[in-house]
């Protein structure tokens, strides 16, 4: 033994164990002895109420003790929590509603609830797989491909629990195999039968087919027009359309496309077209209105101060015009108002100057006739665009058009 | 045929319906949709998934037995089919249509399996008509949970209630009723103390308490 001192003190070891076991064990059978001799004298004294004595509840320790305390102070709360709690609690609750008949009907809902929940929970239970394996089995046939994701979830955990529990499996396996038993051979399929008994008729055309062991099936084909106002799944296994009939199906939903937007503008470019009179289809302000800026200013190659200072405020005038416009796709255009207000002003002021005025370029006057027009002050437009019309060019002409449009007399 | 090419048969036509043959919320909507407005449209789909669930009832007891005749699979099938037709008109609670079918299943297969052993011994008519009557009547008035063919229903039911749940006792409640942990391995997993747990499924069980789909199983159980 001196060649093995490791042994040795090994050996006091498990002998100081053993002591300390035996005194623990002594201690609790005496704290036990203590509680079991008075059980409720220890919760009167701490919480004064009034409980029969249980005869089925036993107090093995101190933590049991504090239990039913805790229990006890708060029976309420615990009975509203009974499904949720440990069996253990649940016990003592059983125990401390026993003979309380105030508790009664209360203690009965807990308890339903709890085998509900229980139940429910029942496919994730490891120790109810055998309840649970029929179920499970034919959920992988049935209505599978509607299956709920949770529902789901859970019966994929069983079939994973499978290989650790060789009972269930060896069941499970055994329905597998029966695929070969001919029992069932003389029933009809399940749509004929339904048919036949409810009277509805749910399918449109059907198919044979001949099993391999010679038996004439009616198979029908899966149509879902069968069930009228029935949404369709995305689990329908219907036969995958070839490539050739996927581009065409492409192509023709694309030509489709186009053609809903080619009638979609056409529709709004018509009613634009026919919301306007032609007066105002002429005062809208298009881009070629606002281009002008340069034309007429000079061709001497410099440009003097109040012609540079024109050239800036139709610059300007141009800039908020154009910014003033608001369209959608080019249609129904619209102007903010005061913008307009402040472009005429410009234009105006500009016009003040004699030797600008004297210019009379066709584009500014057009824009000015235009902007009066748009703002509703005829008395301004018309002497505008008939001062432009005297002029030469693009600009005159399209004023005189203008004109005549208010009448043979402008 | 096959146990297995019949349940193909029957998944043919479940995969009509538009919901799961478990979910029973759906069932019952579409059934108080047929009672509002009976029209052709609604009475098929409900007859429809009475027709399945009831079918795939007897193939999942059908299948644990191995003496059953398959000639009695399609007479007990249209049996309690048309018991349910009858039936239905006078059942009370419209919202609950999915479980009472369910009960319907228990209590006629009861029946049949009692009618079929005596049929063995006794050659007596009426006597079995007898028979079954009265325990139509006791079968009728009670009702029980049978995880063979319920798993699923109850299942879908605690999801649905769980998901209806506010975020935050969502977790906690999966976890103590679906993975079925203890407040301990919660506290570790999720980081919360023991007490707020119990506090949270002490909140969750309140409210499964009022839940309708939770609720309408609940006289399943006494």
């Amino acid at each position: 033994m001196d060649r093995f001192p490791e042994m040795k003190s090994h050996n006091t070891m498990s002998k100081i164990k053993e002591t300390l076991r035996a005194f623990n064990e002594w201690l609790d059978v005496t704290i036990s002895a203590t509680f079991l001799s008075t059980p409720w004298t220890y919760l009167r004294t701490r919480n004064e109420i009034t409980l029969p004595v249980p005869g089925n509840i036993r107090h093995k320790s101190v933590d049991r003790g504090r239990l039913i305390d805790r229990i006890a102070r708060n029976l309420d709360w615990y009975l509203d929590a009974y499904p949720g709690l440990d069996r253990e609690e649940k016990r003592t609750i059983d125990a401390l509603v026993s003979g309380r008949p105030e508790y009664q009907s209360r203690i009965r809902e807990a308890r339903r609830m709890d085998e509900l929940l229980h139940d429910a929970g029942a496919l994730m239970d490891v120790n109810r797989d055998s309840e649970t394996v029929r179920f499970a089995f034919v959920s992988e046939y049935v209505s599978a491909s509607l299956i709920p994701k949770s529902l789901l979830m859970a019966l994929l955990r069983f079939r994973r629990r499978l290989p650790g529990n060789a009972k269930v499996a060896a069941s499970y396996n055994d329905y597998q195999e029966r695929e070969s038993m001919d029992e069932l051979s003389v029933l009809r399929p399940a749509i004929d039968h339904f048919e036949a008994i409810s009277g509805h008729v749910i399918r449109e055309s059907q198919t044979e087919y001949i099993t391999g062991t010679g038996y004439r099936l009616k198979f029908w084909e899966k149509t879902r027009r069968g069930i009228s106002g029935v949404p369709k799944r995305n689990g329908d296994r219907e036969a995958k359309p070839g490539r050739r009939e996927r581009v065409f199906s492409a192509a023709s939903s694309l030509a489709n496309t186009f053609m809903i937007v080619a009638i979609v503008i056409v529709v709004l470019y018509s009613a634009n077209y026919s919301n306007q009179s032609p007066t105002e289809r002429m005062a809208h302000i298009r881009s070629s209105d606002l281009s002008w800026v340069e034309v007429g200013l000079s061709d001497r190659g410099l440009l003097s101060d109040w012609e540079l200072k024109a050239y800036e405020q139709y610059e300007r005038a141009v800039g908020i015009i154009a910014r003033s416009r608001k369209s959608v796709f080019g249609l129904f255009r619209t102007y903010r108002s005061k913008d307009l207000y402040l472009a005429r002003r410009i234009l105006e002021n500009t016009h003040k100057d004699r030797r600008i005025a004297r210019r009379q370029i066709p584009e500014a006057l057009l824009l000015l006739g235009k902007l009066n027009f748009l703002l509703g002050d005829m008395d301004k437009a018309i002497p505008a665009l008939r001062d432009a019309s005297y002029q030469d060019g693009p600009a005159a002409e399209e004023a005189d058009k203008f004109l005549h449009l208010f009448g043979p007399q402008n | 045929m096959s146990y297995r090419l019949d349940l193909h048969s029957l998944d043919d036509l479940a995969a009509r319906l538009p919901f799961h043959l478990d979910s029973s919320a759906e069932v019952n909507e579409a059934y108080s949709i047929y009672l509002r407005s009976p029209s052709p449209e609604a009475a098929r789909l409900v007859d429809l998934w009475t027709y399945c669930f009831i079918r795939r009832y007897y193939l999942i007891k059908f299948l644990k037995e191995h003496s059953f005749q398959a000639g009695e699979l399609e007479s007990v099938v249209e049996q309690t089919y048309r018991k349910v037709e009858k039936g239905r008109m006078l059942l009370k609670q419209n919202d609950r249509y999915a479980q009472w079918v369910s009960v319907v299943c228990k209590n006629n297969f009861i029946n049949f399996v009692t009618r079929r052993s005596l049929v063995t011994t006794v050659d007596d008519v009426e006597l079995l008509d007898d028979l079954d009557v009265l325990q139509s009547e006791e079968a009728e008035s009670s009702e029980w949970s049978d995880l063979e063919v319920d798993a699923g229903i109850l299942y879908v039911a605690l999801a649905r209630a769980i998901e209806k749940l506010p975020s935050f006792l969502r977790n906690v409640t999966r976890m103590r009723f679906v993975e079925q942990l203890s407040y301990e391995e919660i506290g570790r997993m999720t980081g919360l103390s023991v007490a707020t747990v119990r506090a949270y499924i002490h909140k969750a069980c309140t409210r499964f308490r009022e839940d309708p789909g939770l609720g309408a199983f609940k006289s399943w159980y006494r």
